[in-house]
């Protein structure tokens, strides 16, 4: 269902919001002229490579890299004794130091142990080579619940579990225990008619970016730097590349290049440190590029999981309780973000009895990374699992079920805050009203139809604009976050709307890290609301400025000028009769009316507002290999206010896209030895365009009070449902309910089998 | 919360979000380090993740959160 029109938000009638312009960056990348992190080239760069661990878990006893030093061509080795521990205490940056290079343990295949700069890629190769490790290699976990048990390896030394009274006096893998909820779970549960409890595990799935990590790094004697960052966040980078390396923030400048796919898998740094450090030793530039081999073993996954969920409900309907012990394993730091997923994994739903546990584990695997809404696709398979099975029991209607129990205003969330004005119940009332839930899922064998709801929080965060006008009436507009789902022509879209002025006058570009005050990463669906707002308030801003060039022009009073369709009017007859002055007009005589005209705003904005998404998925299930076929898919989801629907439509449609894949085949696949058996897309099979149905969307628009125009960030909550719709239209087509993600041919054809007996 | 042995609901009298976590932290020494740094704060429903000069409201609803991080 398309979006169109020009709704209004709040009695605003909006000319440019709403409309689906070109994007600015649309022709370099179709072109092959946009220039993405490998496409930097420096003069006298040299090409920096990373020796990694082939153990899952070992002590390195030695690190000889002499006969790497002398190879002809190269300029630097380092180890980890070039980066000596700067990080003051801060356990983060101790977690991402160590990470970036191994010191005394290995802790999971992949891991960096060293690195060399050399003239060219193959000297560089080659010199790896000549790096003679010493290992001790040790005992190894890469399962979550292996992980937990008394006896297992102790990754990383092991831990004494936090969150826990008393304090444990024996370290253990669990870092932290969270706990979440209301109520009294043991009373819900009596009052059930009906009670269901499962268990379940998701394996880790990666963010599959097509754009591998890369970097340009150039630090000079002189103590100032140049980073070249392909980045969801480039004043990240400075920040923790800084800190890293003892730099001031002044003397580090990073600039972002386009970037082809980040997910959450680019908020955080792998190679950039150890590129910069190489530079410092070599006093040349130094460029480094991930293979896709190195992607998957050493850059943030998600977090694999194992969930037992159990829920009760009356017969009318009415979920009487809920409780759920989640427990995530996010590589050998922890940071696994299960408080997030003990946090979402109720969110949709009025609880008056409910409780969350979640694990934070240690294992032998890559730091895990944020991956679109983290934590919450997994634990919401679970919970949408067991309420569908509750539905289907008690036979009532799918829709009807979680209506009778969503959040609305008012409710009192599974993870304690009261919710404000949210859109789940418009969600679910939609769904009724789409073409694909009002037709029979299509005639065939072993076909279902399933459907699931998701949520997410949304934040916004610092944010930084800069907004110019030009003499010829152009503008100029800055922002600090990497473009990756069309935010240049978002952030065009609400100046050209605010100043009334056409999109093409306004050019907008990312701008680098000492050009504007600090912004967060783009992350958490944060941008098109907080640079959003901020952009509509430098353009106020602005507005302001050039109201009193008029006002001095016309010698009145600034109190007796005001703004309308691009330009400035006297407010009233009382105020005078002038003719009104454009903005082209006032900028073509800026420099004789006081100067440069421009508009600023900086803050650290609240008041995203959290988002619910519902989906609905038929498909068909080959009963003889177990493959799913997906026929038909539907996204609802609350935008809030749409600025570029063809935007928010490619997040709907992407984010259920990568839900799909991670719901049917994507996995990490370990081996006895603990080393990745799949590092590469032959192996690792996300979803081409063959394999997936066009995915229909609707877009409601049920304005966020936080934002000057009502927007909601959009861009996380589609990956939420698709993993519980997938399983919920299998269990349809073919009765088996599936625990396990991926729901791939060999697990489901085994589950039929199962099933046959 | 295991730094304030156990405690899960506090009472402190403060006129903002900032006054509200120094008061905390005054009572309970052990959360300092938590709330100086990583911390949400949920006022009515809304979160907060940095806007610490948020006035609060007499009996204002506020839930302290683990930091957040988006994808």
């Amino acid at each position: 269902m398309a979006h169109d029109g020009k709704p209004v938000v709040s009695g605003r009638k909006f000319t440019s919001i709403g409309t689906r312009p070109l994007r600015p960056d649309g022709i370099d990348k179709v072109t092959g002229r946009a220039r993405y992190g490998a496409d930097m080239n420096m003069p006298g760069q040299l090409i920096g490579k990373v020796l990694r661990s082939p153990h899952a878990h070992a002590l390195i006893k030695s690190i000889d890299t002499s006969a790497a030093e002398r190879l002809p061509g190269v300029r630097a080795v380092i180890t980890a004794k070039d980066l000596p521990d700067l990080t003051g205490g801060d356990q983060g940056q101790m977690d991402t130091l160590v990470n970036t290079m191994a010191r005394e343990r290995a802790l999971y295949d992949g891991h960096a142990v060293a690195a060399v700069a050399a003239s060219s890629a193959s000297i560089a190769q080659a010199a790896l080579k000549l790096i003679k490790v010493v290992y001790e290699v040790l005992p190894h976990v890469t399962d979550v619940d292996e992980a937990m048990k008394p006896g297992a390896p102790l990754v990383n030394g092991g831990v004494i579990t936090g969150g826990v009274t008393p304090k444990p006096t024996k370290k253990s893998n669990v870092l932290i225990r969270h706990e979440f909820g209301h109520g009294d779970i043991a009373k819900g549960f009596a009052d059930a008619d009906i009670v269901v409890e499962r268990s379940f595990k998701t394996e880790a799935t990666h963010q599959g970016y097509i754009e591998p990590n890369a970097c340009v790094a150039n630090l000079g004697a002189d103590g100032f730097g140049d980073m070249w960052v392909c980045t969801q966040g480039h004043y990240n980078v400075r920040t923790i590349c800084s800190q890293l390396l003892g730099l001031e923030q002044s003397k580090l400048r990073v600039t972002a290049s386009e970037i082809g796919g980040g997910f959450g898998g680019k908020t955080m740094m792998f190679i950039e440190p150890l590129a910069l450090a190489l530079s410092r030793k070599a006093n040349r530039p130094v460029k480094m590029v991930m293979n896709r081999d190195e992607v998957f073993r050493a850059t943030g996954p998600t977090a694999s999981s194992s969930i037992w969920l159990k829920m009760g409900a009356k017969k009318d309907g009415r979920i009487t309780a809920a409780h759920a012990v989640i427990k995530f394993q996010g590589g050998p730091f922890g940071g696994s973000l299960v408080d997030m997923g003990a946090m979402a994994c109720f969110a949709c739903y009025d609880l008056p009895n409910v409780k969350t546990e979640g694990y934070d584990v240690f294992c032998n695997r890559p730091r895990a990374a944020p991956y679109r809404a983290p934590s919450a696709p997994m634990v919401t398979f679970a919970t949408e699992s067991v309420v569908q099975e509750i539905a289907d029991k008690l036979g009532i209607d799918a829709v009807d079920f979680r209506l009778k129990n969503a959040a609305k205003d008012g409710t009192k969330s599974s993870y304690g805050p009261t919710y404000g004005a949210i859109g789940l119940r418009a969600t679910l009332e939609a769904v009724k009203e789409t073409p694909h839930w009002k037709s029979p899922v299509a005639p065939g064998k072993h076909r279902g139809r399933g459907m699931a709801c998701g949520f997410w929080f949304n934040f916004g965060g610092n944010t930084s604009v800069s907004l110019a006008i030009n003499a010829d009436g152009t503008v100029a507009l800055a922002y600090g976050n990497p473009d990756i789902g069309g935010s240049r022509a978002s952030m065009s879209l609400m100046a050209a709307e605010e100043l009334g002025i056409p999109y093409d006058k306004v050019r907008c570009i990312v701008a680098d890290t000492a050009s504007l005050g600090f912004n967060d990463i783009t992350d958490g669906s944060r941008v098109t609301f907080a640079a959003g707002l901020s952009t509509i308030n430098a353009a106020r801003s602005a507005i302001k400025v050039m109201c009193a060039r008029a006002a001095k022009t016309w010698g009145i009073s600034e109190d007796a000028v005001t703004w309308e369709k691009g330009q400035a009017k006297p407010a009233g007859a009382n105020a005078g009769k002038f003719e009104p002055l454009s903005l082209a007009q006032i900028a073509a005589t800026a420099q004789n009316t006081g100067g440069p005209i421009a508009g600023h705003f900086e803050t650290f904005a609240d008041s995203a507002g959290v988002s619910f998404g519902t989906h609905i998925a038929d498909v068909e299930v080959d009963e003889e290999t177990g493959k799913v076929t997906v026929l038909r898919y539907t996204v609802l989801q609350d935008a809030g206010k749409a600025i570029h629907p063809s935007y928010v439509e490619g997040q709907y449609q992407g984010g259920a896209a990568q839900g799909i894949g991670w719901a049917l085949n994507e996995e990490y696949i370990y081996g006895k030895d603990g080393r990745l058996q799949n590092a590469g897309f032959l192996d690792y099979r996300i979803p081409v365009a063959s394999d997936l149905p066009m995915i229909e969307t609707v877009i409601l628009e049920i304005p966020n009070p936080g934002h000057p125009y009502g927007v909601r960030g959009v861009g996380e909550t589609p990956i939420v449902p698709p993993l519980g719709a997938i399983a919920n239209a299998i269990a349809a087509a073919t009765g088996v309910r599936m625990g396990d993600i991926p729901m791939s041919p060999p697990k489901l054809l085994k589950a039929l089998e199962g099933r046959a007996r | 919360m295991s730094q304030a042995g156990g405690e899960t609901e506090f009472v402190v009298e403060a006129a903002t979000i900032q006054e509200m976590l120094t008061r905390l932290g005054e009572a309970h020494p052990a959360l300092r380090p938590l709330l100086a740094k990583s911390v949400s704060v949920v006022v009515d429903g809304q979160l907060y993740r940095g806007a610490w000069q948020k006035p609060l409201r007499e009996g204002a609803e506020i839930y302290l959160l683990p930091p957040m991080q988006g994808g």
